[in-house]
């Protein structure tokens, strides 16, 4: 057998069946094992569990397939008992089927770095995943901000026209918020937001959007639902607003609604602008009120300006 | 939509009536075959395939999800089935395939006559004192880690691949070449699948003969794995080849073949 003592490298000489017929001195020194308990074992035997597999079903089928294995990293048990990571090349002998070369090199430099690259692949991923969290919703409240709530309204047009369904747009506005902020400062106007948005968002169905849209502002739009449905539901957030504690006492809300039927052919804007319109309407007439604003009224509404 | 020809890279050749359909391993193609299948041609229909996600299968139309479980794998044979009309089908399965194999015959018998399990496991894991599978969950968590470690090396290899997109020409090239290789996210789907799941509860529903090989020495699928399978597969026979290692289609085949055809001559 040739001597591959003074290669930079551990070598193995084994049969097609991975039985060691030879070792150099690197190889029996990395692994803190004599010769003679090396040559005569199986490779197997010297690698962990979890290397065993891959070593079995990816790098023997591929050697006695003739294809060289390049660059598997697989982890070898030095005679401690500990872990040692390797980066293994192997080649089937072109003249003598039955001889498999293994050139192996310790690896435990290159195993750290992949392992800190790996953690930084997943700490990326996680960091984009917040980021993606983040730039949805509202830094206060918690609910989704104006930009998503406008890619979920195109969104959800979509899906009514498919299914060919109304939905509701409903605008809310805290009455006399101006003077909890004036008065008892903005922390205390900030703790009313949230306990506001707290409540829309737990009164709100799986695929309604609660959204913060400026100020004391909110948007829920609701798919899927006519006139007397979303009734019921501001009746419900009229009720509610009971459960919100500020310094200045009960507070109530004024909301305008618009149902749009799914073949309305406006823009989304205006869908907005018409609940808008509705919400002022409630104020108009006294505050703590909900108007509703359907296809109907819109088109009297513009006879009415013709 | 592809045909299933071109999804699976699926060959038909021989000159026999009945069908026997080879189904590879993890990690692998169907080239593992290659010192088996010419055997079979003069008295069999011989089928070969790739799994989606291996070998020189298409990946267009690769789903992480479908291909998470051995069930999509079983539906890859069960398609290959339909599409040729295949009736009473012999499948020899390699190692996790004997588990694939076996699924898609509970879901559509009417394919499959016999099924023959080489190396097989229905579950890596070790769940003392009734089943030792061979491995702990932290040995398989092992392989995972390596899987990712040799990612970087294989994605480097890959990266022209994987840059082109929808790339089934490329692939095929450029995949020819390297036998055991494939896109590393899909391996790692494949591997879990693979090594993570037990099927210790399907067996003992299959309905069909089967013969049961196992290697003399196998630290993957070990004698005593074949037995307890031996034991809770009903009409099934059991046989040990005097080889060593995992892949005796491969290390011995010879025996391979003789084991499978002395069953079926018998059978």
């Amino acid at each position: 057998m040739d001597n591959y003592d003074s290669l930079p490298c551990g070598v193995l000489i084994t049969d097609q069946q991975c039985n060691i017929h030879y070792c150099n001195e690197q190889f029996s020194s990395v692994i803190y094992s004599p010769f003679n308990d090396i040559v005569g074992s199986n490779l197997n035997v010297l690698l962990t569990n979890g290397s065993k597999i891959l070593f079995q079903q990816l790098v023997v089928p591929s050697v006695l397939n003739h294809s060289p294995i390049n660059e598997i990293q697989l982890n070898f048990l030095d005679t401690n008992n500990h872990k040692l990571p390797m980066v293994v090349f192997a080649q089937r002998d072109k003249t003598d089927n039955d001889k498999i070369f293994w050139c192996c090199f310790p690896a435990i430099e290159r195993n750290k770095l992949i392992s800190s690259l790996k953690q930084s692949q997943n700490l990326l991923e996680e960091t984009n995943e917040e980021l993606k969290t983040l730039s949805k919703t509202d830094e206060l409240t918690g609910c989704y901000n104006r930009r998503e709530m406008l890619l979920k309204l195109r969104m959800i047009r979509r899906q009514m026209e498919r299914g060919q369904s109304s939905f509701a747009l409903m605008m809310l506005d805290l009455d006399f918020f101006k003077k909890i902020n004036d008065g008892y400062g903005h922390t205390e106007g900030d703790y009313v937001l949230k306990q506001f948005a707290h409540l829309l968002m737990e009164n709100a169905r799986f695929d309604d959007v609660v959204a913060r849209y400026g100020g004391e502002e909110f948007i829920l739009i609701l798919p899927t639902t006519d006139s007397t449905k979303v009734m019921i539901a501001a009746d419900r957030i009229h009720q509610n607003m009971k459960k919100i504690r500020t310094k200045a006492g009960e507070i109530t809300v004024s909301i305008g609604i618009f149902v749009a039927h799914y073949d309305l052919n406006i823009s989304d804007n205006d869908i907005i602008s018409l609940a808008d319109k509705a919400l002022y309407a409630s104020k108009d007439a006294g505050r703590n009120q909900t108007t509703l604003h359907t296809m109907p009224a819109l088109f009297s509404e513009k006879e009415h300006n013709l | 939509m592809l045909s299933v020809n071109e999804k699976n890279n699926v060959s038909i050749n021989g000159i026999g009536e009945q069908v026997i359909i080879f189904a590879h391993g993890f990690g692998c193609d169907q080239n593992m075959w290659r010192f088996i299948a010419p055997e079979f041609l003069n008295d069999y229909k011989v089928v070969l395939f790739d799994y989606t996600g291996s070998g020189q299968s298409n990946l267009t139309e690769y789903d992480p999800k479908k291909y998470s479980t051995l069930e999509g794998y079983a539906d890859d044979i069960i398609d290959i089935c339909q599409t040729h009309d295949i009736k009473n089908a012999i499948v020899v399965g390699h190692s996790v395939s004997a588990t694939i194999a076996l699924l898609a015959s509970l879901k559509a018998p009417e394919h499959f006559s016999t099924l023959i399990h080489l190396t097989p496991s229905p579950s890596f894991i070790n769940d003392p004192p009734e089943y030792m599978g061979g491995f702990e969950y932290e040995d398989l968590e092992e392989l995972l880690d390596l899987m990712d470690k040799n990612y970087i090396g294989w994605a480097e290899y890959l990266a022209p691949i994987v840059i082109g997109g929808q790339t089934s020409e490329l692939l095929t090239g450029e995949l020819a070449d390297s036998f055991c290789s494939t896109d590393p996210l899909i391996a790692k789907n494949f591997a879990k699948a693979t090594f993570l799941s037990n099927h210790r509860e399907s067996y003992p529903k299959s309905i069909l003969p089967s013969l049961i090989i196992q290697s003399k020495v196998d630290s993957l699928a070990s004698i005593e794995v074949g037995q307890y399978l031996h034991h809770i597969t009903p009409n099934s026979d059991f046989t040990i080849i005097e080889s060593e290692g995992h892949c005796p289609h491969m290390t011995h085949p010879s025996l391979t073949i003789q084991a499978i055809k002395q069953y079926l001559l018998n059978g």
